[in-house]
Protein backbone atom coordinates (compact mmCIF):
# COMPACT_ATOMS: atom_id res chain seq x y z
CA UNK A 1 0.00 0.00 0.00
CA UNK A 2 1.45 3.25 -1.01
CA UNK A 3 1.86 5.10 2.15
CA UNK A 4 0.01 8.27 2.16
CA UNK A 5 2.70 9.86 4.08
CA UNK A 6 5.27 11.38 1.98
CA UNK A 7 3.27 12.63 -0.79
CA UNK A 8 0.03 13.96 -0.34
CA UNK A 9 -0.65 15.88 -3.28
CA UNK A 10 -1.02 19.11 -3.15
CA UNK A 11 -4.69 19.31 -4.68
CA UNK A 12 -5.66 16.76 -1.74
CA UNK A 13 -3.92 19.14 1.06
CA UNK A 14 -5.39 21.92 -1.27
CA UNK A 15 -9.16 20.18 -0.24
CA UNK A 16 -8.11 19.37 3.65
CA UNK A 17 -6.98 22.97 4.13
CA UNK A 18 -9.83 24.53 2.42
CA UNK A 19 -11.79 22.42 5.55
CA UNK A 20 -10.11 24.57 7.82
CA UNK A 21 -10.67 28.29 9.81
CA UNK A 22 -8.28 30.27 8.65
CA UNK A 23 -6.48 30.28 11.95
CA UNK A 24 -5.06 27.00 11.24
CA UNK A 25 -4.66 27.55 7.85
CA UNK A 26 -2.20 30.15 8.40
CA UNK A 27 -0.64 28.31 10.82
CA UNK A 28 0.10 25.69 8.89
CA UNK A 29 1.98 27.83 6.80
CA UNK A 30 4.80 26.76 8.38
CA UNK A 31 4.47 23.35 7.78
CA UNK A 32 6.11 23.82 4.18
CA UNK A 33 7.38 25.90 1.41
CA UNK A 34 5.00 24.34 -0.82
CA UNK A 35 2.29 24.21 1.45
CA UNK A 36 3.04 28.10 2.27
CA UNK A 37 2.68 29.21 -1.51
CA UNK A 38 -0.32 26.69 -2.35
CA UNK A 39 -1.92 29.02 0.87
CA UNK A 40 -1.06 31.97 -0.31
CA UNK A 41 -2.02 31.73 -3.50
CA UNK A 42 -4.84 33.74 -4.84
CA UNK A 43 -6.40 30.72 -6.12
CA UNK A 44 -6.75 28.97 -2.79
CA UNK A 45 -8.04 32.08 -1.29
CA UNK A 46 -10.69 31.41 -3.69
CA UNK A 47 -11.34 28.16 -2.91
CA UNK A 48 -11.12 28.56 0.89
CA UNK A 49 -13.74 31.67 0.63
CA UNK A 50 -16.17 29.53 -1.45
CA UNK A 51 -15.82 27.07 0.67
CA UNK A 52 -16.47 29.06 3.78
CA UNK A 53 -19.20 30.14 2.01
CA UNK A 54 -20.71 26.74 1.17
CA UNK A 55 -20.63 25.22 5.10
CA UNK A 56 -20.63 28.21 6.43
CA UNK A 57 -20.85 26.57 9.84
CA UNK A 58 -18.20 29.53 11.31
CA UNK A 59 -17.96 32.92 10.33
CA UNK A 60 -14.12 32.57 9.22
CA UNK A 61 -13.36 32.95 5.62
CA UNK A 62 -10.60 33.93 3.89
CA UNK A 63 -10.50 36.59 1.85
CA UNK A 64 -7.98 38.25 -0.40
CA UNK A 65 -8.42 41.92 -1.55
CA UNK A 66 -8.10 41.46 -5.09
CA UNK A 67 -11.44 43.75 -5.99
CA UNK A 68 -11.30 46.93 -7.18
CA UNK A 69 -13.87 48.84 -5.20
CA UNK A 70 -12.62 48.44 -1.90
CA UNK A 71 -10.13 50.02 0.72
CA UNK A 72 -9.10 48.78 3.47
CA UNK A 73 -6.17 49.06 5.56
CA UNK A 74 -4.20 47.67 8.47
CA UNK A 75 -4.16 50.19 10.97
CA UNK A 76 -2.35 48.72 13.20
CA UNK A 77 0.54 48.75 11.29
CA UNK A 78 0.09 52.22 9.90
CA UNK A 79 2.62 53.95 7.75
CA UNK A 80 3.38 56.76 5.42
CA UNK A 81 1.97 55.05 2.70
CA UNK A 82 -1.15 53.28 3.86
CA UNK A 83 -3.32 53.26 0.81
CA UNK A 84 -2.63 50.76 -1.90
CA UNK A 85 -4.39 51.56 -5.11
CA UNK A 86 -4.92 48.92 -7.96
CA UNK A 87 -3.16 50.05 -10.82
CA UNK A 88 -5.89 49.15 -13.37
CA UNK A 89 -8.17 49.48 -9.94
CA UNK A 90 -11.03 51.41 -10.25
CA UNK A 91 -11.07 51.40 -6.64
CA UNK A 92 -8.84 51.55 -3.68
CA UNK A 93 -7.62 48.72 -2.05
CA UNK A 94 -4.66 49.07 0.67
CA UNK A 95 -2.89 48.21 3.29
CA UNK A 96 -1.15 45.50 5.83
CA UNK A 97 2.31 43.98 4.54
CA UNK A 98 0.41 40.82 4.35
CA UNK A 99 -2.01 42.69 1.42
CA UNK A 100 0.48 43.88 -0.06
CA UNK A 101 1.79 40.79 -1.00
CA UNK A 102 -1.56 39.50 -2.11
CA UNK A 103 -1.33 42.05 -4.41
CA UNK A 104 1.36 42.12 -6.38
CA UNK A 105 0.30 44.18 -8.49
CA UNK A 106 0.08 47.08 -6.52
CA UNK A 107 1.70 49.83 -6.31
CA UNK A 108 2.00 51.78 -3.24
CA UNK A 109 -0.25 55.62 -3.25
CA UNK A 110 0.18 57.81 -0.32
CA UNK A 111 -2.40 59.87 0.87
CA UNK A 112 -1.41 63.21 -0.25
CA UNK A 113 -2.65 66.58 1.10
CA UNK A 114 -3.27 67.76 -2.43
CA UNK A 115 -5.25 65.65 -4.07
CA UNK A 116 -4.90 64.71 -7.59
CA UNK A 117 -8.56 63.92 -7.96
CA UNK A 118 -11.00 66.21 -7.27
CA UNK A 119 -12.87 65.58 -3.60
CA UNK A 120 -16.45 66.11 -3.81
CA UNK A 121 -16.30 66.66 -7.56
CA UNK A 122 -15.73 63.51 -8.87
CA UNK A 123 -19.31 62.47 -8.23
CA UNK A 124 -20.02 63.51 -11.54
CA UNK A 125 -17.46 61.82 -13.35
CA UNK A 126 -18.45 58.58 -15.35
CA UNK A 127 -17.51 55.87 -17.34
CA UNK A 128 -13.70 55.62 -18.25
CA UNK A 129 -12.35 58.75 -17.19
CA UNK A 130 -13.67 56.99 -13.64
CA UNK A 131 -10.91 54.29 -13.72
CA UNK A 132 -7.79 57.41 -12.39
CA UNK A 133 -9.92 58.64 -9.54
CA UNK A 134 -9.52 56.74 -6.41
CA UNK A 135 -11.54 59.46 -4.08
CA UNK A 136 -14.41 58.83 -2.12
CA UNK A 137 -16.81 61.17 -3.91
CA UNK A 138 -19.54 62.49 -1.52
CA UNK A 139 -18.49 65.67 -1.24
CA UNK A 140 -19.65 66.70 2.48
CA UNK A 141 -18.10 62.52 3.59
CA UNK A 142 -14.92 62.52 2.81
CA UNK A 143 -14.33 59.68 5.23
CA UNK A 144 -12.49 56.53 3.08
CA UNK A 145 -11.85 54.13 5.84
CA UNK A 146 -13.75 53.57 9.31
CA UNK A 147 -11.77 51.54 12.04
CA UNK A 148 -13.12 50.65 15.32
CA UNK A 149 -10.55 51.21 18.35
CA UNK A 150 -12.64 49.44 20.79
CA UNK A 151 -16.44 49.37 20.78
CA UNK A 152 -17.18 52.29 21.57
CA UNK A 153 -14.79 54.49 19.70
CA UNK A 154 -14.34 54.82 15.66
CA UNK A 155 -11.53 56.46 13.70
CA UNK A 156 -12.23 57.46 10.09
CA UNK A 157 -9.83 58.23 7.54
CA UNK A 158 -10.74 61.92 6.43
CA UNK A 159 -9.13 62.52 2.72
CA UNK A 160 -10.20 65.83 2.70
CA UNK A 161 -8.30 65.92 6.50
CA UNK A 162 -5.43 63.48 5.07
CA UNK A 163 -5.77 61.96 8.68
CA UNK A 164 -7.66 60.30 10.97
CA UNK A 165 -10.49 61.84 13.26
CA UNK A 166 -11.92 59.88 15.91
CA UNK A 167 -15.49 59.91 16.87
CA UNK A 168 -17.82 57.83 19.47
CA UNK A 169 -20.66 56.71 17.01
CA UNK A 170 -20.38 55.14 13.69
CA UNK A 171 -20.14 57.71 10.89
CA UNK A 172 -23.51 56.30 9.75
CA UNK A 173 -23.18 59.18 7.17
CA UNK A 174 -19.84 58.11 6.16
CA UNK A 175 -20.92 55.14 4.59
CA UNK A 176 -23.74 56.77 2.69
CA UNK A 177 -22.59 57.63 -0.38
CA UNK A 178 -25.92 58.27 -1.91
CA UNK A 179 -25.12 61.62 -3.30
CA UNK A 180 -27.58 63.40 -5.66
CA UNK A 181 -25.39 64.10 -7.88
CA UNK A 182 -24.90 60.93 -9.17
CA UNK A 183 -21.98 57.92 -8.45
CA UNK A 184 -19.08 57.00 -10.31
CA UNK A 185 -19.33 53.31 -11.01
CA UNK A 186 -15.60 51.57 -10.11
CA UNK A 187 -15.10 55.00 -7.92
CA UNK A 188 -14.67 54.56 -3.78
CA UNK A 189 -17.58 56.92 -3.39
CA UNK A 190 -19.33 55.00 -1.04
CA UNK A 191 -18.86 53.15 2.03
CA UNK A 192 -16.78 50.87 3.06
CA UNK A 193 -16.73 50.60 6.47
CA UNK A 194 -14.34 47.80 7.52
CA UNK A 195 -14.05 47.30 10.98
CA UNK A 196 -10.37 46.19 12.45
CA UNK A 197 -10.14 44.86 15.74
CA UNK A 198 -8.05 44.11 18.39
CA UNK A 199 -4.79 42.39 18.63
CA UNK A 200 -4.16 39.74 15.41
CA UNK A 201 -7.83 39.44 14.47
CA UNK A 202 -8.90 41.46 11.53
CA UNK A 203 -12.48 40.39 13.49
CA UNK A 204 -14.68 42.61 11.48
CA UNK A 205 -15.24 43.49 7.56
CA UNK A 206 -18.14 45.42 6.77
CA UNK A 207 -18.95 46.87 3.80
CA UNK A 208 -22.19 48.52 3.22
CA UNK A 209 -23.53 50.48 0.43
CA UNK A 210 -26.43 52.69 0.83
CA UNK A 211 -28.18 52.17 -2.02
CA UNK A 212 -29.79 49.01 -3.37
CA UNK A 213 -27.67 49.08 -6.30
CA UNK A 214 -24.38 49.01 -4.97
CA UNK A 215 -25.39 46.37 -2.57
CA UNK A 216 -25.06 44.04 -5.74
CA UNK A 217 -21.80 45.52 -6.10
CA UNK A 218 -20.43 44.88 -2.54
CA UNK A 219 -21.31 41.56 -2.01
CA UNK A 220 -19.86 40.80 -5.51
CA UNK A 221 -16.71 42.14 -3.55
CA UNK A 222 -17.21 40.07 -0.43
CA UNK A 223 -17.14 36.78 -2.52
CA UNK A 224 -14.29 37.63 -4.30
CA UNK A 225 -12.27 39.45 -1.78
CA UNK A 226 -9.82 37.41 -0.85
CA UNK A 227 -6.43 37.86 1.55
CA UNK A 228 -6.17 36.72 4.44
CA UNK A 229 -8.48 38.46 6.82
CA UNK A 230 -10.16 36.78 9.90
CA UNK A 231 -13.81 37.92 9.44
CA UNK A 232 -16.12 37.80 12.22
CA UNK A 233 -19.32 39.50 10.19
CA UNK A 234 -21.77 39.13 12.94
CA UNK A 235 -19.78 40.76 15.34
CA UNK A 236 -20.53 43.92 13.84
CA UNK A 237 -24.34 43.50 13.72
CA UNK A 238 -23.40 43.56 17.00
CA UNK A 239 -21.97 46.46 17.76
CA UNK A 240 -22.86 48.39 14.98
CA UNK A 241 -26.01 50.73 15.45
CA UNK A 242 -29.61 49.78 14.39
CA UNK A 243 -29.76 51.90 11.14
CA UNK A 244 -27.16 48.99 10.46
CA UNK A 245 -28.77 46.06 10.75
CA UNK A 246 -31.24 48.04 8.79
CA UNK A 247 -28.98 47.98 5.65
CA UNK A 248 -28.04 44.17 6.58
CA UNK A 249 -31.93 43.35 5.81
CA UNK A 250 -31.86 45.55 2.28
CA UNK A 251 -29.06 42.46 1.65
CA UNK A 252 -31.34 40.43 2.44
CA UNK A 253 -33.83 41.78 -0.01
CA UNK A 254 -31.23 41.31 -2.14
CA UNK A 255 -31.14 37.70 -1.67
CA UNK A 256 -27.93 38.03 -0.21
CA UNK A 257 -28.10 35.27 2.44
CA UNK A 258 -24.41 34.35 3.09
CA UNK A 259 -23.88 37.09 6.10
CA UNK A 260 -27.70 36.49 7.37
CA UNK A 261 -26.91 32.98 7.72
CA UNK A 262 -23.97 33.58 9.94
CA UNK A 263 -26.23 36.25 12.23
CA UNK A 264 -28.98 34.33 12.28
CA UNK A 265 -26.79 31.32 13.91
CA UNK A 266 -25.81 34.00 16.69
CA UNK A 267 -29.45 34.24 17.58
CA UNK A 268 -29.18 38.18 16.22
CA UNK A 269 -32.57 39.60 15.88
CA UNK A 270 -32.69 40.91 11.81
CA UNK A 271 -34.80 43.84 10.73
CA UNK A 272 -35.69 43.78 7.43
CA UNK A 273 -35.37 47.05 5.93
CA UNK B 1 -16.83 -5.99 -19.01
CA UNK B 2 -20.50 -5.53 -19.20
CA UNK B 3 -23.14 -7.84 -17.43
CA UNK B 4 -26.32 -7.53 -16.98
CA UNK B 5 -28.37 -8.57 -13.30
CA UNK B 6 -31.78 -9.92 -13.39
CA UNK B 7 -33.50 -6.02 -13.13
CA UNK B 8 -31.49 -5.31 -15.71
CA UNK B 9 -28.71 -2.93 -13.71
CA UNK B 10 -25.93 -3.13 -15.80
CA UNK B 11 -22.67 -4.40 -13.96
CA UNK B 12 -19.27 -3.03 -14.71
CA UNK B 13 -15.80 -4.51 -12.91
CA UNK B 14 -13.41 -2.10 -11.64
CA UNK B 15 -9.63 -3.77 -10.99
CA UNK B 16 -7.55 -1.97 -7.98
CA UNK B 17 -3.61 -1.65 -8.70
CA UNK B 18 -3.15 -4.78 -6.58
CA UNK B 19 -5.43 -6.62 -9.08
CA UNK B 20 -8.30 -7.05 -6.95
CA UNK B 21 -11.50 -7.23 -8.78
CA UNK B 22 -15.04 -5.37 -7.94
CA UNK B 23 -18.50 -6.22 -9.96
CA UNK B 24 -20.63 -3.26 -8.95
CA UNK B 25 -23.51 -1.66 -10.48
CA UNK B 26 -22.90 0.81 -13.04
CA UNK B 27 -24.95 3.45 -11.30
CA UNK B 28 -22.85 3.15 -7.96
CA UNK B 29 -19.26 3.20 -9.86
CA UNK B 30 -20.70 5.91 -12.00
CA UNK B 31 -20.54 8.32 -8.65
CA UNK B 32 -17.44 8.74 -9.13
CA UNK B 33 -16.92 11.19 -12.24
CA UNK B 34 -13.80 9.55 -13.43
CA UNK B 35 -15.43 6.25 -13.57
CA UNK B 36 -18.51 7.85 -15.27
CA UNK B 37 -16.48 9.15 -18.12
CA UNK B 38 -14.44 6.20 -18.29
CA UNK B 39 -17.80 4.18 -18.87
CA UNK B 40 -19.12 7.00 -21.32
CA UNK B 41 -15.88 6.76 -23.21
CA UNK B 42 -16.70 2.97 -23.53
CA UNK B 43 -13.70 1.76 -21.27
CA UNK B 44 -15.90 -0.47 -19.07
CA UNK B 45 -17.06 -2.70 -22.64
CA UNK B 46 -13.90 -4.88 -22.38
CA UNK B 47 -12.77 -6.02 -19.27
CA UNK B 48 -12.34 -4.26 -16.07
CA UNK B 49 -11.68 -0.67 -15.53
CA UNK B 50 -8.30 -0.74 -14.17
CA UNK B 51 -7.69 1.86 -11.40
CA UNK B 52 -4.33 1.73 -11.02
CA UNK B 53 -4.58 4.47 -8.16
CA UNK B 54 -6.21 2.73 -5.93
CA UNK B 55 -5.59 -0.36 -3.77
CA UNK B 56 -8.54 -3.01 -3.40
CA UNK B 57 -8.66 -2.19 0.95
CA UNK B 58 -9.92 1.54 -0.34
CA UNK B 59 -11.20 0.57 -3.24
CA UNK B 60 -13.54 -1.33 -1.33
CA UNK B 61 -14.25 1.47 1.06
CA UNK B 62 -14.78 3.82 -1.46
CA UNK B 63 -17.87 1.54 -2.88
CA UNK B 64 -19.35 0.57 -0.02
CA UNK B 65 -20.10 5.07 0.13
CA UNK B 66 -21.10 4.81 -3.26
CA UNK B 67 -23.65 1.51 -2.64
CA UNK B 68 -24.48 3.77 0.15
CA UNK B 69 -25.14 6.93 -1.44
CA UNK B 70 -26.45 5.86 -4.99
CA UNK B 71 -29.33 3.79 -3.07
CA UNK B 72 -29.99 6.80 -0.68
CA UNK B 73 -32.48 9.77 -1.81
CA UNK B 74 -32.90 13.00 -0.20
CA UNK B 75 -35.68 12.24 2.32
CA UNK B 76 -32.94 9.72 4.27
CA UNK B 77 -30.38 12.27 4.65
CA UNK B 78 -30.13 12.23 7.95
CA UNK B 79 -29.59 8.71 8.42
CA UNK B 80 -26.87 9.14 5.60
CA UNK B 81 -25.58 12.05 7.78
CA UNK B 82 -25.39 9.50 10.41
CA UNK B 83 -23.79 6.57 8.14
CA UNK B 84 -21.10 8.42 6.85
CA UNK B 85 -19.84 9.95 10.12
CA UNK B 86 -19.55 6.28 10.97
CA UNK B 87 -18.15 5.67 7.86
CA UNK B 88 -15.03 7.94 8.64
CA UNK B 89 -15.24 7.00 12.37
CA UNK B 90 -14.38 3.17 10.74
CA UNK B 91 -11.32 4.26 9.00
CA UNK B 92 -10.09 6.50 12.13
CA UNK B 93 -6.85 7.02 11.62
CA UNK B 94 -5.44 9.69 9.34
CA UNK B 95 -3.05 7.46 7.30
CA UNK B 96 -5.81 5.50 5.96
CA UNK B 97 -8.35 8.85 5.75
CA UNK B 98 -5.35 9.83 3.89
CA UNK B 99 -5.59 7.38 1.15
CA UNK B 100 -9.36 7.37 0.88
CA UNK B 101 -8.99 10.89 0.46
CA UNK B 102 -6.84 10.28 -2.37
CA UNK B 103 -8.78 7.76 -3.88
CA UNK B 104 -11.79 10.23 -3.93
CA UNK B 105 -9.84 12.61 -5.45
CA UNK B 106 -8.83 10.29 -8.28
CA UNK B 107 -12.11 9.09 -8.65
CA UNK B 108 -13.55 12.62 -8.20
CA UNK B 109 -16.50 11.66 -5.80
CA UNK B 110 -16.76 14.99 -4.41
CA UNK B 111 -19.00 14.08 -1.31
CA UNK B 112 -16.53 11.61 -0.13
CA UNK B 113 -13.79 13.70 -0.78
CA UNK B 114 -15.79 16.95 1.09
CA UNK B 115 -16.19 14.26 3.76
CA UNK B 116 -12.74 13.06 4.43
CA UNK B 117 -11.44 16.66 4.24
CA UNK B 118 -13.40 17.48 6.70
CA UNK B 119 -12.70 14.71 8.72
CA UNK B 120 -9.14 15.21 8.46
CA UNK B 121 -9.43 18.84 8.73
CA UNK B 122 -10.83 18.21 12.21
CA UNK B 123 -8.12 16.59 12.67
CA UNK B 124 -5.67 18.82 12.35
CA UNK B 125 -7.42 21.91 12.99
CA UNK B 126 -5.62 22.23 16.67
CA UNK B 127 -2.83 21.06 15.49
CA UNK B 128 0.91 22.38 15.10
CA UNK B 129 2.56 22.88 11.65
CA UNK B 130 5.38 20.55 13.30
CA UNK B 131 2.80 17.90 14.19
CA UNK B 132 1.03 17.81 10.77
CA UNK B 133 4.41 17.58 9.13
CA UNK B 134 4.78 14.18 11.29
CA UNK B 135 1.29 13.22 10.40
CA UNK B 136 2.15 13.01 6.40
CA UNK B 137 5.97 13.00 6.67
CA UNK B 138 6.62 16.47 5.38
CA UNK B 139 9.79 17.93 5.24
CA UNK B 140 9.87 21.45 6.71
CA UNK B 141 12.13 22.65 3.99
CA UNK B 142 12.46 26.11 5.57
CA UNK B 143 15.81 28.20 7.16
CA UNK B 144 14.98 29.32 10.86
CA UNK B 145 15.04 32.51 9.19
CA UNK B 146 12.67 31.69 6.72
CA UNK B 147 10.77 29.88 9.35
CA UNK B 148 10.64 32.50 11.74
CA UNK B 149 9.27 34.76 9.34
CA UNK B 150 6.59 32.74 8.33
CA UNK B 151 5.57 32.73 12.06
CA UNK B 152 6.01 36.35 12.87
CA UNK B 153 3.82 37.29 9.80
CA UNK B 154 1.11 35.19 10.84
CA UNK B 155 1.68 35.12 14.62
CA UNK B 156 -2.01 35.12 16.03
CA UNK B 157 -2.44 32.06 14.06
CA UNK B 158 0.01 30.12 16.59
CA UNK B 159 -1.64 32.02 19.69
Amino acid sequence: MPSSGGSVPLDVVTDILCSLPVKSVLRFKAVSKAWCSLIDSDDFAGFHTSASIETNDDDLMLVILTCDYVVCADFYSLDDDIVEVDDDGDGVASASSSLRQAKPRSRPFKPRKSCTYPLGSSCNVHGASAKKRYCFCSHDHPYKLVQKVDTREFQSYNLEANGFTTFHTLPLDATRGHHPNGHVFGCLHVPLLMVLYIGWHLQVIMMVLYIGWHLQVIMRLLLSISGHWNITSCHCLFELSMDFRQLLGTWEDLCVQQSLITVKKRGMPLLCG
Amino acid sequence: MSITTENNEKMITLMSSDGEEFVVEEAVAAQSQTIKHLIEDGCSTEGSIPLPNVTGRVLSEVIQYCKKHSSSDDKEEKELEAWDAEFVKAADDHVALTDLMMAANFLDIKGLLDLVAQTLANMITGKSPEEVRRMWNIKNDFTPEEAEKVRKENQWAFE
